[in-house]
């Protein structure tokens, strides 16, 4: 069976620019990363703050154009489709960012944040109410929410409402960066159910990135652990956690609180 | 924030410019009561304080046209002859002249025991070196085509000295008169010295100091030849003051003598002040409404006139010029050689309105360039707009900066109406220059004006001459190639305790020798 | 406590009621200009050399006649329309060109940003009253323009604003949300670029409209900006100078007017800022 996401040898340099002077400090963010994800499957990235996962994030939909490598969703390569066409297919692939108070305009009223992504995917104006309605309601919320400002809302719904937004253009695929980091504990759960309820509906496939290893390998098939932007880990979810490779990965697990209480 | 940074900046820009703006509006003339102080307040019995509105542009007589030069060094120098009222000449550094019956050679016989003030005697190789400086091609003067007719000068013997001419040509001793007729010390001369900066001549009073901006000082010459007689100052102040408000305020405060601008306004207040008193002399200007006679609708007779009719002379004169002295030709009330004629074209609506109704003018519009930084003739060219408006001639106003004045309207002919001033020239062929032969600015040409402008430039009597140019002037007055509007006054704002105050109108200057303070 | 609180109240109170002036004298001003045909008795320009220097009061002339006999109140109503036309003409330009150059500079980054800002700074390093004078210089003189070349002059600050704005907006979640959404840049643009500038733009634009004005009354004063006999106040104001003592109604009035209007757009966009925080 081919993977619907394939990633081959991708990486992602940043260098400091002037026009004045052309600096050489460069950070080499990710190097190098190799990985597949197969169809309706989660694949878990953890790795330490700075590892790079978010970089590796951006660059796996060119939000940021990789350095090097390739990536191919659904068999078809990115670098291909040049901007309108990378906008499109961004559609289909969706990433939903650590921070749900950033990730939504304060100014905006949540229909209006909504309607953006339904705009986006090509829904008339006059359907794009009842589209929202049907999109909050997926997430657990309702039709009273639609006129509200952002602020009115805690951090789950927040979330909630970003998932919502995310759904809107139908993708296939969503890469998932810390989605529930920023949350209280209680919350965490909640949001982890929507995710898996939402995967089994849509049949959708998910790369879950978050610097706890033991929430990823809760809902992971595979894992991948990046450590200064490379993959020094990589396989099946029980392959990886039985019998981690690196030094990296047993140091990982034993920092993890989690791991911890389930022993 | 960015953002509070750049409104803070503009807010102060704002406020900035406001008190600029207000500071040029309202308080002028407290500025100027601190910045003229007193430090010579101790010595000033013996010295006069005279308001000036600029600075030169330099001292050196040779280098300039500028009137502020003239106004400034006439205390400094002297020349070989000097303008009497009639159009004559009297005796100064040259105390006899004659000229040759072909009109060709001018002899001069110089005055003895004449010192310029470095102590040098005068002597007739000054002359010489005087002359030949102004001819001299790197001193780039712009009076060297006065003497365009001059072979050469040279020096007879110690005090006499002889101009060769090519032609006969009469206004030679106009040039001999003009400020920049002024006698410099040939050792000087040679040696380069910088006259721009430090006069030396032989004049009543001597150089001692320019302070841009601020002031020219100058002591009484004590080895003056024409003698000192009791009571001169020991000291003349210039002090450079561009604002009228703070020159009459200065004035009133006893802090200036005399001051070289009064507006009207304060016309009324300076004369009825008991410590203050207005000098009004008629300039030798000529202030025209000047018309290109190339224009395709100002090239008809009918238009001109018309326009002619339109404008009340006298009206503009009050109000634009501080009054003045109609005229109906080129040259200023004043001179010598003014002829009075009667206007041919005076102030008549109707008939302007006729005048148009039987041209081909067709309600286009006309345009009056105007040098902005001229507030009369700003003022006059509004009025005459409206005076213009007023017979159905439609003009719109163009103020221009003096540069492009000069150049477009004064060099290319690139206007339609302009207004300005004619300076005063001590022999009239210097004002007809040009209006011989059509080039001049408004593009006026006269078969008749070459001929007699000929005639009268190689003509020496007098009576002879004043009968050429009163032809000459009947003939323009006629055929007012621009409206002829009349001669303003010069006014002067004086201490009452000023005496013996003579503005000459022709050199545009005091005449620093005589003058004195009670 | 007590005392605090009414305190707070008085300075609250009198805020709204400046705030109310301020209004008041703008619309005042904007109805002279819309109005003025129908607001006065005289034409600005009509002269009457037999009426000159009459002072306020006089029969006909609420406000006085001035050196040629024109009607003062007359000018300074006509006189508001330079005014606003150069400061309505400087901020559109300003603010339109400004904006969309900081918007560029911003979201394309690169050489183009760093040859914007170098441009900006370049132009605003020069005093703006003359860089204003050398435009109106090259571009003659007209109403149109004069705010041209404010507007060139004023082009830096809202480029600069916006910018800064802009790229503070494009480091928020909300704004690489909406890259990732797939939304076209005019659209992620227009829903959360401009929303948070042009607040910022509007109060610069108040403050840019008193400049402009100021600018053109120095420029008029100077003799470059509105054409005589045209009225404007800086026109006026320049052509008062010399009579001061003698009629200082000249001055006083128009000096007056355009103090006011001045102020009171300062003040608008200090309330305005303000109120959208920071
Ligand atoms: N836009 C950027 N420019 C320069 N360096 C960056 C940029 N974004 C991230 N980095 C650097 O890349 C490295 C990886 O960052 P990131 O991908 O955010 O890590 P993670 O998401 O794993 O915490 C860090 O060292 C970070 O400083
Ligand atoms: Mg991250």
């Amino acid at each position: 069976m081919t993977p619907f996401v394939s990633v081959e040898g991708l990486s992602k340099t940043y260098t400091a620019r002037s026009l004045l002077r052309r600096s050489r400090a460069a950070t080499h963010a990710v190097r190098d990363v190799s990985f597949a994800i197969a169809r309706n499957t989660i694949m878990g990235l953890a790795g330490e703050s700075g590892s790079g996962k978010s970089t590796l994030a951006r660059a796996l939909v060119h939000l940021d154009p990789p350095s090097s490598g390739e990536v191919r969703v659904a068999g078809i390569p990115l670098a291909r489709l040049g901007r309108r066409g990378l906008r499109k297919a961004r559609r289909r692939m969706q990433i939903v960012f650590q921070d749900p108070h950033g990730a939504l305009n304060p100014r905006l009223r949540i229909k209006y944040s909504l309607g953006e992504a339904l705009a986006n995917a090509g829904v008339p104006r006059r359907e794009r109410r009842a589209r929202a309605v049907e999109l909050l309601r997926l997430v657990g919320l309702g039709p009273e929410h639609l006129d509200r400002y952002p602020r009115a809302f805690s951090g789950g719904q927040k979330q909630r409402i970003v998932i919502a937004r995310a759904l809107a253009g139908k993708p296939e695929f969503l890469i998932l960066d810390e989605p529930v980091s920023s949350l209280d504990v209680s919350i965490q759960a909640q949001i982890i159910n929507l995710l898996m309820d939402l995967k089994q509906r849509f049949g959708l496939t998910y790369l879950f990135i978050s610097h706890d290893l033991s929430l990823v390998s809760y809902v992971s098939d595979s894992i991948g652990i990046l450590q200064d932007g490379r993959l020094v880990e990589y396989g099946p979810a029980e392959q990886v956690l039985k019998q981690p490779r690196s030094e990296y990965t047993r140091a990982l697990f034993d920092a993890s609180p989690a791991m911890h209480r389930e022993r | 924030m960015q953002m509070s940074a750049i409104s803070h900046k503009g807010r102060q820009g704002a406020l900035g410019v406001i008190v600029t703006l207000l500071l040029l509006a309202v308080p002028a003339p407290y500025r100027a009561l601190s910045a003229l102080g007193a430090p010579e307040s101790a010595a000033a019995e013996a010295s006069i304080r005279i308001g000036m509105s600029g600075n030169p542009d330099t001292l050196d007589p040779h280098r300039t046209s500028g009137t502020l030069t003239f106004f400034s060094i006439r205390g400094f120098y002297d020349t070989l002859i000097e303008p009497g009222e009639e159009g004559e000449y009297r005796p100064a550094l040259a105390e006899r002249w004659e000229v040759s019956d072909d009109g060709l050679i001018w002899t001069f016989e110089l005055r003895e025991r004449v010192r310029f003030h470095h102590g040098r005697i005068l002597q007739a190789a000054d002359v010489v070196a005087t002359f030949e400086r102004i001819l001299d091609d790197t001193i780039a003067s712009p009076h060297a085509r006065e003497l365009r007719r001059l072979k050469r000068v040279e020096a007879l013997n110690e005090r006499t000295v002889r101009f060769v001419l090519s032609e006969p040509y009469t206004p030679l001793l106009a040039t001999l008169a003009s400020g920049w007729g002024a006698i410099l010390p040939a050792d000087l001369v040679e040696s380069g010295h910088r006259f721009s900066v430090e006069p030396v001549g032989t004049g009543a009073y001597v150089f001692v100091h320019w302070q841009e901006d601020s002031h020219i000082r100058m002591r009484r010459n004590p080895e003056y030849w024409r003698g000192n007689e009791v009571g001169a100052p020991e000291e003349i102040a210039l002090r450079i003051i561009t604002e009228t408000t703070v020159q009459e305020q200065a004035l009133i405060a006893g802090q200036l003598d005399i001051i070289d601008m009064v507006s009207e306004a304060m016309l009324d207040t300076l004369e009825q002040r008991s410590d203050t008193m207005v000098d009004r002399t008629l300039s030798s200007l000529v202030m025209v409404l000047a018309m290109n006679n190339h224009h395709e609708l100002l090239q008809d007779l009918r238009v001109r006139q018309a326009i002619a009719h339109a404008v009340n002379k006298q009206q503009v004169l009050d109000v634009a010029y501080n009054g003045g002295r109609p005229v109906s030709t080129f040259l200023d009330y004043g001179d010598p050689f003014y002829a009075d004629v009667e206007d041919p074209y005076p102030y008549d609506p109707d008939r302007a309105r006729e005048l148009l109704d039987e041209s081909d003018y067709a309600g286009e519009t006309l345009r009056m360039s105007v040098p902005q930084n001229y507030e009369p003739h700003v003022r006059a060219a509004e009025i005459y707009t409206e005076m213009l408006g007023r017979v159905g001639l439609n003009v719109e106003l163009r103020l221009i900066e003096w540069s492009s004045w000069l150049s477009d309207v004064y060099q290319n002919s690139d206007f339609d109406l302009t207004v300005i001033g004619h300076t005063g020239k001590l022999d009239p062929d210097g004002r007809f220059a040009g209006y011989d032969t059509g080039d001049n600015y408004v593009n006026w040409h006269h078969p008749k004006a070459e001929e007699l402008l000929e005639a009268a430039r190689t003509e020496a009597e007098l009576e002879r001459r004043y009968e050429l140019y009163a032809e000459l002037q009947r003939i323009m007055a006629e055929e007012v190639p621009m409206v002829f509007v009349g001669t303003s006054y010069r006014h002067m704002g004086l201490r009452a305790s000023i005496r013996e105050f003579h503005m000459d109108p022709k050199l545009d200057t005091i005449d620093f020798y005589r003058l004195r303070k009670d | 406590m007590v005392e605090d609180w009414t305190r707070q109240q008085i300075l609250t109170a009198i805020g709204t009621t400046l705030t109310a002036l301020a209004v008041t004298v703008l619309v005042v001003v904007v109805v002279f200009a819309v109005y003025a045909p129908l607001l006065v008795a005289h034409a600005p320009t009509a002269q009457n050399l037999d009426a000159r220097f009459q002072p306020p009061g006089t029969e006909g002339h609420l406000l006085g006649t001035d050196e040629l006999g024109r009607d003062v109140l007359s000018r300074i109503v006509y006189g508001s329309r330079a005014s606003l036309g150069v400061g309505g003409i400087a901020v559109l330009l300003s603010s339109s060109v400004g904006m969309a150059l900081g918007l560029v500079a911003a979201l394309a980054g690169g050489v183009v940003e760093d040859t914007i800002t170098i441009l900006a700074d370049a132009v605003l390093s020069f005093p703006t009253i003359l860089l204003a004078i050398a435009v109106v210089s090259v571009l003659q003189y007209g109403m149109l323009q004069v705010g041209a070349a404010i507007g060139v002059v004023f082009m830096p600050v809202f480029a600069r604003l916006v910018r800064a704005e802009t790229k503070a907006v494009r480091e928020e979640g909300y704004f690489r949300s909406s890259r990732a959404l797939g939304s076209s840049l005019l659209r992620t643009v227009a829903l959360h670029v401009l929303p948070n500038v042009l607040p910022r733009v509007v109060v610069q634009a108040t403050i840019t409209f008193a400049l402009a004005i100021v600018i053109e009354s120095s420029l008029a004063y100077l003799g470059l900006g509105t054409q005589p006999p045209n009225p404007s106040w800086g026109l006026m104001l320049r052509d008062a100078r010399n009579a001061l003592f003698h009629a200082p109604w000249l001055s006083v009035f128009p000096g007056l007017v355009l103090a006011l209007t001045i102020f009171s757009l300062n003040f608008l966009g200090d309330r305005l800022a303000e109120h959208l925080g920071r």
